[in-house]
């Protein structure tokens, strides 16, 4: 039997180190897992070293070791291998962290199951597409994993999840990837040693009492660029449930007003902007719309068709970057964006199916150039303390062009678009 | 002085009045309560704390510590290791280590520290 299951809140990030899936762990209250906050991170990364940061405590209890045993089940790694990272995660995000940082009554265990079993998995699934794209050969029956070793078994060729975590990066979220059946477990159940426990017979393991004043400490705590802030009131309109309406879609906001109002939602992100000022830009944008008192999302493009939350998560974390290129290039005084495409219109359900294979087929190529070139410097800049991150993408789109006098096929690039090649779609 | 001075955080800071056992350290193989001892009383001596019981957790006690998994939170661990190390010092074993030491552990870890010292 094969089970699946999703993550229903999940981020998906291309971290410079490797792969990074953000997870929502329901600690403590119930409710904490109503908000998008992200409180675990789970890192692959290019020196193979896997890292899971959890917003959580760990007292003795073993907590942390059965967290690293459940992931490692569907991972398929040695859960010896896994640095559990206590407190916070180590990437800052605009969501609090771990509001309440406790571990009671077997509670981090209990509520976090599925969904570490599910990260694991996910990120397992995505490591071995990005080895199927390296080796050639997409049938997934063709390769095995252990140990954190992709093996494709026809040719022998090996690739250990490290040489894959930067092109792993840049690939989608697959939306379930299968866990281990009960009858294959190799990891839960079983009794394994705590990983803490050595550091606790030599001194080494580290106490609040061991720590000096934080004062004291010379280097600033460095927080990686976000995105702009319409962009993060936008994304969070989008994502978070108490913004959204039943059917998925976006609530009309009340300009003003202390609860559920636009004025909430950017205050809930940033107190030094007012308001009035992320409104301006979002209507200069397109992206929103006011009547009278009443504000609402009006970009169809930005309104997400599927109900799933980790589609509006992946939408979100993809049109956040897409928007904060488009306000750069429209508002910054620095070199612009690459942010093109191209449009064309009268065409019948067959061209569009044509035309949507060969954006696909584009996709692969530019994936194949861009995933390299990315893998390579990352693994040159892994010695230094770069701190930038980048999106790459493509997208395509269709739909029924609203009734116009000019029922021929037209085509064209938007007036400032240069040289480029038909058939190209792409956003930076 | 072993932790704010000299750095080593290893020996820990409990009571302060010599009930708790945390701060147990070795001075000329005989375990002492380090938060009530004279540095003065140290001149000459030879002083071992956690971080000196061996490079490389290689002790009896703490191969033993490691195989039973005794540490919970582990705070009181290094003074109750110097404590079963100072008490196989004396030459004793098993249940007469058990019987001698009295440290203080609030995670209640006793029943594995009984059964890691049985085997020493």
């Amino acid at each position: 039997m094969t089970t699946t299951s999703t993550l229903d809140r999940r981020q998906f990030l291309g971290a410079a180190s490797g792969l990074t899936i953000g997870l929502c762990l329901p600690f403590g209250a119930a409710r904490a897992a109503t908000t998008a906050a992200v409180n675990a991170w789970l890192t692959i990364g290019t020196d193979d070293v896997i890292q899971l940061a959890i917003g959580a405590s760990e007292m003795g209890q073993g907590s942390f070791a059965g967290l690293a045993q459940i992931l490692c089940e569907d991972l398929m790694v040695d859960p010896a291998r896994v640095k559990l990272v206590q407190g916070s995660p180590s990437l800052a995000n605009p969501a609090p962290v771990g509001s309440a940082i406790n571990t009671v009554g077997s509670s981090v265990t209990r509520t976090n199951f599925w969904k570490l079993r599910d990260a694991g998995a996910t990120a397992r699934e995505m490591l071995v597409s990005a080895a199927m794209a390296r080796i050639g050969d997409t049938t997934r029956s063709n390769y095995t994993v252990a140990g954190g070793v992709i093996r494709h078994v026809p040719s022998g060729t090996t690739l250990t999840y490290g040489q894959v975590a930067a092109a792993a990066a840049l690939l989608p979220v697959p939306s379930s990837a299968p866990l281990v059946p009960d009858s294959q477990f190799s990891c839960i159940g079983k009794t394994l040693a705590r990983s803490d426990i050595p550091f606790k017979v030599d001194g080494s393991a580290v106490y609040g009492l061991d720590v000096r004043a934080l004062a004291q400490a010379s280097t600033p705590v460095r927080s990686p660029p976000r995105p702009s802030l319409p962009a993060q009131v936008l994304t969070r309109w989008l994502s978070d449930r108490r913004y959204r309406a039943a059917d998925g879609k976006p609530r009309v906001l009340v300009r003003t007003g202390a609860r559920r109002s636009f004025e909430a939602l950017c205050l809930e992100l940033s107190s030094d902007v007012h308001p009035r000022s992320v409104l301006d830009e979002l209507l200069r944008l397109g992206a929103v719309a006011l009547d009278g008192e009443r504000v609402r999302v009006i970009a169809a493009a930005f309104v997400p068709s599927g109900r799933l939350d980790e589609m509006t998560a992946l939408f979100a974390s993809s049109a956040s970057d897409h928007l904060a290129a488009a306000v750069g290039n429209l508002t910054l005084n620095i070199p612009k964006f690459l942010e093109q495409s191209i449009y064309a219109d009268g065409l019948t359900p067959a061209s569009i199916e044509l035309l949507h294979d060969a954006a696909r087929r584009a996709w692969a190529v530019a994936f194949e150039s861009m995933a390299g070139q990315a893998r390579e410097r990352v693994a040159l800049d892994s010695a230094g303390d770069g701190d930038l991150r980048m999106r790459f993408g493509v997208y395509f789109f269709s739909e029924r062009a609203a009734p116009g006098p000019t029922p021929t096929a037209s085509f064209r690039t938007p007036p400032r678009a240069p040289r480029r090649r038909p058939g190209a779609k792409d956003k930076a | 002085m072993l932790r704010d001075l000299i750095g080593l955080t290893g020996t820990k800071y409990g009571c302060g009045i010599e009930v708790c056992g945390a701060c147990t350290v070795l001075v000329d193989g005989q375990p002492e309560h380090s938060c009530v001892f004279d540095v003065s009383s140290a001149v000459g001596k030879r002083v071992v704390t956690i971080e000196g019981l061996s490079p490389n957790r290689s002790h009896p006690a703490q191969k033993a510590w490691i195989a039973n998994q005794v540490p919970q939170c582990g705070f009181c661990q290094p003074g109750m290791l110097m404590s079963v190390a100072g008490a196989m010092n004396a030459g004793h074993h098993g249940a007469e280590i058990a019987s001698e030491v009295k440290n203080l552990c609030v995670c209640g870890t006793y029943q594995r520290v009984k059964q890691a010292v049985a085997g020493l």
